[in-house]
C-alpha cells in the first residue's frame, strides 16, 4: 500500500442558512419558525459530542489504479475515504424511532454537512500537495456518481487504509458507517486537462 | 363538556401550529371524556394533517414545519393507542405498509419522512430500515398482512432494485398481494410503470395520496 494519510482533527463551522436549507426551508432564515432556530442553536453542541471524524487518504502513480476511464490522463491520483463515525446516524435513527423526528431530521441535515466539511478539508489537502509537487488537481469525484459505477469502491477501499478511517464497504458496496464518502481527485502534468478553478490562477483554458 | 366540534377544532389546530403538549393534551381529555376515538382522529386530527399538507403545497410551509406537525400526530396516536387496542377499534388504521430503503443504497431521509408522514395519517407503518435485500421486503409484508410495499432508491443502481422486488412478488406468486408504490429522487412515474410498480409518489405527501389510493384500490378488488 502507498503512504496512507490519517487525519483527525477537523474545526466545523455551521451555516445556519445551509442547515435550514438542507432541512427543506427554501428560504434559508427569512421563513425559518422562531422554534426551529432555537432548536438549530441547542442541537449543536450535541452534534458536536455524536461526531467522531476521521479521513484517509493517499496519492498513487496511474499505474496502480486499475486502470478505469475516470482515471484517464492522470499521472497520479489522490483517493479517499472519510466519515464522521457511527454515533450520530445511531441516534438519528432513534430520535426518527421513538424521540422528535424534527431533531432527528436536523441532526442528520448536520450530519451531512459535517461529512461534506471533512472531505472538503481532506480536498483542500490534497490539492495544495498537489500543486506543491508542480501537478494540476481535476475536480473530486465519487464512485456512484454517472460514469464511475458503485462497484468500483471495492477499488477504492483496496487501495486506502479503510480500517485507519473506521470505514468498512458492505457486500452491496455502501459504506459502513453510513455517513462516508469516498473520492479521487486526478493530478495531471498539464494544466489544460484540469477543469477545476485554482486560487491563484485564472479559469483554465478550455481545450 | 364543550362543543364536540371546538374540540376537533382545537385537536386540529395543535396539529397545524405543531404543539405536541396541546396534541396529547387534548388526546388524554377526548379519553377522560370517553370520546368516540374514531371520531377523535377522523374528524379531530387527521383534518389537521391535511391542512398541513396543503400549506406545504402552497409553499406557506416547509419541511422542518410539515415534520413537526407529523410528530405531533404521532403524540396524539400514541395517547390514544392503548385505548384503541383494548377496545380493538376496527377501520381505524388507513391501511398497512411495509417500507423500507432497497438493498445497496443507504440513503433514508426521504424514506423516513414518508414512513413518518403515512404513521401521521393513521397509516400502520413497518420500516425495515435501509440496504434491504427483496425477499425482506416481501417476507416482513406477508408477516404484517401489509396492503403496500414501499420501495424507496436514491441511487440509479438501487433502482434496478425496485424491479427485483416486483419480479420476486411474481416469481414467488405473491404479485396480486400487495400494492407497490415506488419512489427516490431517480425514479418517476414512467419507471414505476416500465417496472409494472402500481404506484410512484414524488414526495412525502404524494406518498400517503398514492398509499391511501392504492389501499382503496386493493380492498375494493
Ligand atoms: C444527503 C445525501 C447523502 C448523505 C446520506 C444521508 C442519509 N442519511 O440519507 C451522505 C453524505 C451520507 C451520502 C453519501 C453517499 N452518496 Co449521496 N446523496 C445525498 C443527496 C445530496 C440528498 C439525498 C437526500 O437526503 N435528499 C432529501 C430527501 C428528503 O429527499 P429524497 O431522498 O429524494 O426523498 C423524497 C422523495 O424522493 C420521496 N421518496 C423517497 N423515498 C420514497 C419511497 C416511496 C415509497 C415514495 C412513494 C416516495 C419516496 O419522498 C421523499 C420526501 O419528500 C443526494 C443528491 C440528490 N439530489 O438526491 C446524493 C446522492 C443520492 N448520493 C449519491 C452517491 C453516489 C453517494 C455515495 C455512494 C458517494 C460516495 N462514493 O461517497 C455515498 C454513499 C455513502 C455510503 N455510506 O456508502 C448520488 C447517487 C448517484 C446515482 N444517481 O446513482 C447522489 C444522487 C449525488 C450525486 N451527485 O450524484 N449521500
Amino acid at each position: 500500500m502507498s503512504e496512507q494519510i490519517l487525519l483527525t482533527d477537523f474545526a466545523f463551522r455551521w451555516d445556519e442558512n445551509h442547515i435550514l436549507i438542507r432541512v427543506g426551508s427554501r428560504n434559508g432564515r427569512a421563513s425559518a419558525s422562531p422554534v426551529l432556530l432555537r432548536m438549530i442553536e441547542e442541537i449543536e453542541p450535541e452534534v458536536r459530542s455524536l461526531l467522531s471524524p476521521r479521513a484517509v487518504y493517499t496519492i498513487l502513480p496511474h499505474r496502480e489504479t486499475n486502470g478505469h476511464r475516470i482515471f484517464d490522463k492522470a499521472v497520479q491520483v489522490a483517493l479517499g475515504i472519510s466519515t464522521i463515525g457511527p454515533a450520530l446516524e445511531d441516534e438519528v435513527e432513534r430520535q426518527f424511532r421513538d424521540g422528535d423526528m424534527l431533531r432527528g431530521l436536523l441532526l442528520d441535515a448536520f450530519g451531512t454537512a459535517a461529512i461534506v466539511q471533512i472531505f472538503k478539508t481532506v480536498e483542500r489537502r490534497i490539492v495544495a500537495e498537489a500543486l506543491g509537487r508542480g501537478l494540476w488537481p481535476g475536480r473530486r469525484f465519487s464512485p456512484g456518481y454517472r460514469g464511475w459505477p458503485l462497484e468500483e469502491q471495492r477499488f477504492v477501499f483496496s487501495r486506502v487504509d479503510a480500517t485507519a478511517a473506521g470505514v468498512r464497504l458492505n457486500e452491496s458496496c455502501m459504506m459502513i458507517p453510513r455517513k462516508s464518502n469516498s473520492f479521487r481527485i486526478n493530478l495531471f502534468a498539464d494544466r489544460t486537462l484540469t477543469t477545476r478553478r485554482l486560487p491563484g490562477t485564472a479559469r483554465p483554458p478550455i481545450s | 363538556m364543550d362543543d364536540l366540534n371546538a374540540i376537533y377544532g382545537r385537536m386540529a389546530e395543535a396539529i397545524v401550529v405543531g404543539d405536541p403538549e396541546a396534541a396529547a393534551g387534548l388526546a388524554r381529555r377526548a379519553l377522560e371524556d370517553r370520546l368516540d376515538l374514531q371520531d377523535v382522529i377522523e374528524k379531530g386530527y387527521i383534518p389537521g394533517i391535511r391542512r398541513v399538507g396543503l400549506l406545504w403545497e402552497s409553499g406557506d410551509y416547509f419541511l422542518p414545519e410539515l415534520i413537526s406537525s407529523a410528530a405531533c400526530m404521532k403524540a396524539a396516536m400514541a395517547v390514544l393507542k392503548p385505548a384503541l387496542e383494548a377496545s380493538a377499534a376496527v377501520g381505524l388504521s388507513r391501511g398497512r405498509i411495509v417500507i423500507g430503503t432497497i438493498e445497496g443504497d443507504i440513503h433514508d431521509i426521504g424514506k423516513n419522512l414518508v414512513a413518518s408522514m403515512l404513521a401521521a395519517n393513521a397509516f400502520d407503518v413497518v420500516d425495515l430500515g435501509a440496504d434491504v435485500k427483496p425477499d425482506r421486503f416481501i417476507d416482513a409484508a406477508v408477516e404484517a398482512r401489509a396492503d403496500v410495499i414501499g420501495l424507496s432508491a436514491l441511487l440509479t443502481t438501487t433502482m434496478l432494485g425496485q424491479r427485483r422486488v416486483i419480479e420476486r412478488l411474481r416469481e414467488r406468486g405473491l404479485r396480486d398481494r400487495f400494492k407497490v408504490l415506488v419512489g427516490g429522487a431517480p425514479a418517476n412515474r414512467a419507471w414505476a410503470a416500465d417496472i409494472g410498480a402500481d404506484g410512484y409518489g414524488e414526495n412525502a405527501l404524494a406518498a400517503v395520496a398514492r398509499a391511501g389510493e392504492l389501499v382503496a384500490e386493493k380492498r375494493s378488488s
